[in-house]
């Protein structure tokens, strides 16, 4: 049960203190009345039980879970979904004399102006502009809508991460898929609801994007490795068979006798409970992994079988992350393997290479996963979100990288009530910054919990003396898009 | 209890109209446009900002007269209500809670019997008093405020840097709380614990205690490289504000920072009023070990030289004194021949500040040098030393002395053979080579980045705080310097941009001071003060600071006699020198007086430097020898070798302005230092020079402050009870919760005031000795589950589950593996496969931490321990009075299968086996009960605990000695509830 008080999922403000009443007659206004009166020790003793248990949404939802594809170290735009002609024209050219001028840069180390080194094409019914990064993603843009004209605020990686999961450019706020599972609760009994599933890469700011911040940690990311042992503790140490269970009969028994005797204590209840789940997670999170079920034409859909071994890794994490929402997990986010040491696709030099390898490594993998939804059926109530924390410049950093670029980037969602083969807003004739229906962080946010049948104006939680929601004091639901 | 049935009680109703009225009906109104009305705001919750009482203590039937005073205002509301406490607990229970409560640790088996064969009154207080008096208490309550401060080694962010030296912070709290140092007193040390009069000493030290409280301001996180530096720094200072009025007013004041607080008296000139202490202070690594004892021999060395260089000078000016008879004919001989004087003349030509340079001139017909200003048109002076008084100095350390050396002041050596170093032919500020032995001590550790605090630590000299204009900075120096810029208050100096901000100047062989630039053109209109610091033994002068648009000429000759400057050629100037050098010797023999005659310190200074050009020596004198021999024994008093830790310094006085929507880039109006107005200070704090911290201190310390000792007993109450009377412990506002017992609060707050004196182990043994804290986990009452289903009213105390570092803590005590050294640097944190990410220690620690309690392992902001934080350790971002109480499945994961619970039921097992020979199983596992839970097995419990042990017997076919069996079931008690959930 969570501390702090009042969620207003279940309250609104405005209902009068009868509807209250008359709401409370339903187990969520017992919930939301016991955080409403108190601290954890005025709630261990009023309510108990787990936390995570789906809730009605606030209005019909269009998605029922998220896979967010971070894409951290930032694509740059101009190479993949935001076509420039003007910079192929006027490459190699002073970008001061040809944009004009230009905003600070982390590096300040300004080349010319550097035309894209792949060819864009037109693809799908749609005719969307795809780089030939992409060329497996771009068989899908029929079921993307492509935003060419996000923002961030922040220029430097752990800010603008912290800013892309949290809406804040600070360390220790609740992430978004915090914010989705404390507000959705997760239909799963035996998995988390929010689970990150590492590629090899921790982003920038580390396992805080990932965090509940003063949300309860119930709602925080469990980091699941898509490789090696998946999660912290979830091997059993006994080897022999049975041996757990012997103990836990014990610990069950004990636990027993101290519950009667504290006359059935709430927290120790749910305690109990929890012990159970964590249990049971011993089994179900291995089970989760075994992709032995998966047939041959799956596997080779995500490209499991690809010769790049970053490829493999990525289609695992994938597949997974298809088989964790077909268990019920709220949100599902993937980190990008380490296909170039740290750099992620940061790639402030050695542009053709970094790019080149990070997008052979996701590509297939990613298409795979949106065939592999579709074909399922999952796609419709599933969102799929892919997106870096800000773009890169238009022209080079030194001679063949580019810098970041707060003021436009490309980000694109599929599935989950977002209309497809659509493109949103457009940046200047340079791809530099975002002209034309110019999105922020807390826009998206908004529309992503909107899609999740959430207003993000009354999806709050009280911390400090303040109703603190993901998107500030502002956001507008992005409606063009919706399906 | 249904739901609806719930609601039906007049309790909770009550609750929900008195929560609901501040929320939506508050006086600002919904869309918050409605005036700013104080005073208004103020009543409406008149309990917390009228000064604490005393009240007057409920008669209560079932206690009449008796019973603590804590009781009968419980007991009173209780019996208004018509509820009874559920029963006292038993001994073992009891003692089990409190060792918890006042340590952190369960009670050992021989705690345990010591105190059950106690069976005199009073054991219970002296149980208490032994908790208090452990050095146990101190670490857990120092973790208490660590949560405030948002305590943590590394600066977080994209790499993670160490904070150099953070740890020092946390034994200061360790030594602070076991010394139950007066809470008045630990906050002022926290607000300006470096401007206090009298220091805290650490007992049997010289060590000052006090400055290390300063630290925490700096504990939270700190970016590398940020491209909007002044943004960034807006988030720190909100961040530091937060933690402040948080942890110490129980205030959130943050939200002013953008607009006027919704419904509390709170605006935004408040919050910049109070961003204005943190500005006029900075950074710095305070050498806490001997600053106090080198302050004092500071002032030894003054007087030795006060009285011994006066006569030095004398003996120097009798030594020169017959030399200066054949001046102008060794000065006339000197082209020519090779002798000393030759040496003068060739250097003197090319050294416009030489004494002979115009000597020289008019000598080779160059004419006569020009007198050009010497500061460019339109340029500002930031600082100016050489003159005195012209910005208030601000020394860290004595390196420097206390002042400008002016024109004219002696300038000691170090030896008997060089009693004068010369005499100052202009004012600067100096290094004092007798403070060249300073240095840090082994394994203090630096700062990360280009920062280089720890290096300047105790000898750095810092400019007042500017804006600059169009950034171009000019030094006039001589010797070398390591000057940091500390624009917008940036620490973490890495990284692409910012670097320009550190720079070394170094005059080399240059005889006179030189014009440096430090182009800081990147950061026109940004705020900025400097700090100067020196490098190995180079000497160090600084004399000006200034901005300018060109780069200022070379500085002015010296200032000669009239009588050489009036001269019109050579043999003028050469039989004139013999008269300078006469006056000069005069006044040396007269000791030296300020003001001296103009001119004569130049020629004065060129004597005693170069006494061979007069066939003088001025070393060997009684005069020489007294001095050096007593600026030796000062040093041999001095302590050269300190630690350092991170400390506030105070700088000169800063206002910010209040920033519309909190946009650095929409400055408005000045908001003077002060306290929120809500407390009706007297008037703002705002003194010609420095921060006012201090002042700040002693308002918030005032006795009638409504909040400090109010906010600081509710923390206490919170600890010891599971939620504080007020539950928002770290908000007292509208949008926290009314207090449940607003009359106890206000009874407590003013005995912690002015029975305790502000002692905080004497209101922790007031509490603790309460009936309420013995207090039953049930039954509760059916009546009680009706009309207080939630407890407000205290009828019962709840099962409380320890926090994450108790739980580790009880591993180890209850293995037998707890290691109970105390202080000292941070144990490694284990790091298993899932602790990843950038800036990762390169080395794990080792899994059980050798031993240490949980208080000593590192925090390192990316990489907590992951045991820790399933259990809710905080992250360390700001302040988090109350901290979550969680159940998820990671916390049962880690209770099966965490490689530390599993290695401590190992030891733990062995330790019972070596410890109990031969005993019969029922027997063993009594003892591991009272170990683990402080109690005996029942029966059941036993019984099932046997029939168990033999279930586990068969997993382990060879397990000759039964320790595999005894380390299942341990690891089993391990996993029950009731080792980490404390009825």
């Amino acid at each position: 049960m969570k501390p702090g008080r009042p969620n207003p999922l279940f309250l609104d403000p405005r209902i009068s203190r009868r509807a209250l009443l008359r709401r409370a007659s339903n187990g969520f206004g017992a919930l939301a009345l016991g955080s409403l009166l108190g601290g954890p020790g005025i709630l261990a003793a009023a309510t108990a039980g787990p936390t995570t248990r789906p809730r009605p949404s606030m209005f019909r939802p269009r998605a029922r879970n998220v896979i967010f594809l971070f894409m951290e170290g930032a694509v740059s735009q101009v190479d993949s979904f935001d076509h420039k002609p003007l910079l192929t024209k006027h490459h190699g050219e002073d970008p001061r004399k040809a944009i004009g001028r230009l905003e600070k840069t982390q590096f300040e180390n300004v080349g010319t102006v550097m035309k894209s080194p792949w060819e864009f094409r037109q693809h799908g019914r749609s005719g969307t502009w795809v780089s030939s990064l992409f060329p497996e993603v771009a068989r899908h843009v029929d079921d993307l809508c492509v935003i060419r004209s996000m923002t961030s605020s922040f220029p430097e990686h752990t800010s603008a991460n912290y800013f892309l999961h949290s809406g804040t450019g600070l360390q220790g706020r609740p992430s978004l898929g915090a914010w989705v599972t404390y507000g959705l609760g997760s239909p799963n009994d035996d998995l988390p609801g929010y689970v990150v599933l590492n590629g090899g890469q921790i982003p920038s700011g580390g396992l805080d994007n990932f965090g509940s911040g003063f949300l309860p940690a119930t709602y925080q990311g469990s980091l699941l490795n898509a490789q090696g042992t998946p999660l912290a503790n979830v091997v059993p140490g006994e080897t022999e068979s049975g041996l757990q269970e012997a103990k836990r009969r014990l610990v069950r028994r004990l636990n027993g006798h101290g519950l009667e005797s504290s006359g059935h204590d709430g927290a120790l209840e749910s305690a109990i409970a929890n012990y159970e789940l964590a249990a049971r997670m011993q089994v179900t999170v291995p089970d989760l992994l075994d992709l032995k079920g998966e047939s041959d034409a799956t596997r080779r859909l995500y490209g499991l079988d690809a010769p790049f071994e970053h490829t493999r890794t990525y289609a695992r994490q994938c597949l997974l992350a298809r088989r964790m929402v077909e268990r019920g997990v709220r949100f599902v986010e993937l980190t990008v393997p380490m296909v170039d040491g740290y750099s992620r696709w940061d790639a402030h030099g050695g542009l053709v290479k970094n790019h080149g390898n990070n997008a052979l490594a996701v590509d297939q993998p990613i298409a795979g996963l949106l065939a592999d939804l579709k074909g399922r059926g999952m796609l419709e109530d599933t969102l799929v979100l892919w997106a870096g924390e800000f773009g890169r410049t238009p022209f080079a950093q030194g001679s063949d990288g580019r810098d970041h670029n707060e003021y436009a980037f490309s980000v694109w969602m599929a599935g989950g009530g977002v209309k497809g083969g659509m493109v949103y807003g457009a940046t200047d004739d340079w791809g530099y910054k975002a002209v034309e229906n110019r999105l922020e962080m807390h826009d998206l946010h908004a529309t992503i919990l909107h899609l999740l049948g959430m207003d993000h104006e009354r999806l709050t939680y009280r911390f400090g003396g303040r109703d603190i929601r993901l998107t500030d004091v502002r956001g507008e639901v992005v409606r063009e898009i919706l399906a | 209890m249904s739901p609806r049935a719930l609601l039906r009680t007049p309790l909770i109703l009550g609750l929900v109209v008195s929560l609901w009225t501040p929320l939506f009906a508050g006086p600002a109104g919904p869309e918050g446009k409605a005036a700013f009305d104080l005073e208004a705001r103020k009543r409406a919750r008149a309990w917390m900002w009228e000064s604490p009482r005393r009240q007057a203590i409920p008669e209560v039937a079932d206690l009449g007269l008796a019973g603590s005073a804590v009781d009968r205002f419980l007991r009173h509301r209780l019996e208004k209500a018509g509820l009874n406490p559920a029963p006292p607990v038993d001994d073992r229970t009891w003692l089990r809670r409190a060792h918890f409560a006042v340590t952190g640790l369960p009670p050992t088996a021989g705690e345990i019997h010591r105190f059950l064969s106690d069976r005199e009154s009073g054991a219970r207080e002296r149980e208490v008093d032994r908790l208090l008096a452990s050095p146990h208490f101190g670490e857990r309550w120092a973790r208490h405020w660590m949560d405030l401060m948002r305590y943590a080694e590394t600066r977080g962010h994209e790499s993670d840097y160490a904070i150099a030296n953070a740890w020092q912070y946390r034994d200061y709290l360790l030594r602070a709380f076991n010394a139950d140092v007066p809470y008045d007193r630990f906050l002022q040390e926290h607000l300006a614990g470096d401007l206090l009069p009298e220091p805290r000493l650490r007992p049997g030290t010289e060590s000052n205690e006090s400055v290390l409280a300063t630290g925490w301001p700096f504990l939270g996180e700190e970016v590398h490289s940020p491209v909007d530096i002044r943004q960034d720094e807006c988030e720190r200072l909100d961040n530091k504000v937060d933690v402040f009025t948080k942890s110490f007013l129980g205030l959130t004041v943050s939200c002013a920072r953008c607009h006027d607080h919704k419904f509390d008296p709170i605006r935004t000139d408040d919050y910049y009023g109070l961003v204005g202490f943190l500005l006029s202070s900075s950074f710095r690594q305070v050498r806490f070990e001997a600053s106090e004892n080198n302050r004092q021999g500071a002032v030894e060395l003054a007087g030795v030289r006060a009285r011994l260089l006066p006569k030095a000078a004398a003996a120097a000016g009798a030594a020169l004194r017959p030399g200066i008879a054949g001046l102008s004919r060794w000065l006339a001989g000197a082209e020519g021949s090779t002798n000393h004087w030759t040496t003068q003349v060739q250097s003197a030509a090319t050294n416009p500040v030489h004494v002979l340079h115009r000597y020289v001139r008019l000598l080779r017909r160059q004419g006569t040098p020009e007198r050009s200003p010497s500061l460019p048109a339109g340029a500002r002076i930031i600082a100016d030393f050489t003159r005195p008084g012209v910005q208030p100095w601000k020394a860290d350390g004595e390196a420097f002395g206390s002042g400008p050396v002016t024109e004219g002041m002696l300038l000691p050596g170090s030896t008997a053979s060089e009693p004068l170093r010369g005499i100052a032919s202009y004012g600067a500020a100096r290094r004092d080579p007798f403070w060249n032995r300073l240095r840090n001590s082994p394994g203090n550790e630096d700062d990360s980045g280009r920062l280089g605090a720890t290096a300047r630590a105790g000898r750095m000299l810092r400019t007042p705080t500017v804006t600059l204009g169009a950034g171009k900075l000019h030094y006039l120096l001589r010797g070398r310097a390591k000057v940091y810029a500390a624009v917008d208050s940036h620490l973490m100096l890495d990284g692409p941009l910012h670097g320009v901000l550190t720079q070394t100047f170094d005059s080399g062989a240059a005889p006179a001071p030189v014009w440096f630039s430090h182009d800081l053109s990147a950061y026109a209109g940004h705020r900025t003060h400097l700090e100067f610091g020196p490098e190995g033994d180079r000497d160090l002068e600084i004399l000006q600071v200034v901005e300018s648009a060109e780069t200022p000429s070379v500085p002015l000759p010296p200032v000669l006699p009239p009588e050489l400057e009036q001269a019109g050629s050579a043999a003028d100037f050469a039989s004139a020198l013999e008269t300078s050098a006469r006056a000069a010797c005069d006044w040396l023999e007269k000791g030296a007086p300020l003001p001296a005659p103009v001119g004569i310190p130049a020629v004065a200074d060129w004597l005693v430097r170069n006494p061979e050009l007069l066939g003088a020596r001025l070393g060997g004198t009684p005069a020489a020898t007294a001095l050096a021999e007593a600026q030796e024994d000062v040093a041999r008093r001095i302590r050269w070798e300190s630690r350092t830790a991170v400390a506030l310094f105070d700088g000169t006085g800063v206002d910010e302005f209040v920033l519309v929507r909190g946009k650095p880039l929409k400055p408005g109006s000045s908001a003077p230092r002060g306290l929120p107005a809500a407390f009706a200070s007297p008037d703002r704090i705002n003194p010609a020079e420095g921060s006012g911290r201090l002042e700040l201190g002693r308002r918030l310390a005032d006795p009638e402050n409504p909040l400090v000792a109010r906010v600081m007993v509710n923390r206490m109450w919170h600890h010891l009870f599971g939620r504080g009377l007020v539950p928002t412990v770290d908000n007292f506002g509208a949008l926290g919760e009314a207090p449940t017992h607003p009359e106890l609060l206000d009874h407590l707050a003013w005995q912690f005031v002015h029975e305790d004196a502000w002692s905080m182990k004497r209101m922790i043994r007031r509490l603790v000795l309460t009936q309420a804290f013995a207090m039953g986990n049930g039954p509760v009452e059916a009546r009680a589950r009706e009309i207080d289903p939630v407890n407000a009213l205290w009828h019962h105390r709840p099962v409380r589950r320890l926090e994450a570092e108790a739980i580790r803590d009880s591993l180890l005590v209850v293995s037998g593996r707890f290691n109970p050294i105390l202080g000292g640097p941070p144990v490694p944190v284990f790091l298993d496969e899932f602790v990843v990410g950038r800036g990762r220690p390169d080395k794990s620690g080792s899994l059980d931490g050798d031993g240490r309690r949980t208080f000593y392992t590192a925090v390192r902001r990316n990489f907590l321990s992951p045991t820790q934080v399933a259990f809710d350790f905080p992250t360390p971002f700001s302040t988090v009075g109350r901290r979550n109480v969680t159940n998820v499945p990671s916390q049962g994961l880690a209770r099966m299968n965490d490689p530390l619970f599993r290695q401590q039921a190992g030891v733990w097992a062995t330790r019972l086996l070596r410890e109990t020979p031969g005993a019969p199983p029922a027997a063993r596992i009594a003892w591991l009960f009272e170990s683990a839970y402080g109690r005996l097995p029942t029966p059941e419990e036993g019984s099932d605990c046997l029939a168990s042990l033999d279930e586990l017997r068969a997993f382990h076919p060879a397990d000759n000695h039964g320790v595999e069996a005894w380390t299942d079931l341990a690891h089993a008690l391990l996993n029950a509830n009731e080792f980490i959930y404390v009825p």
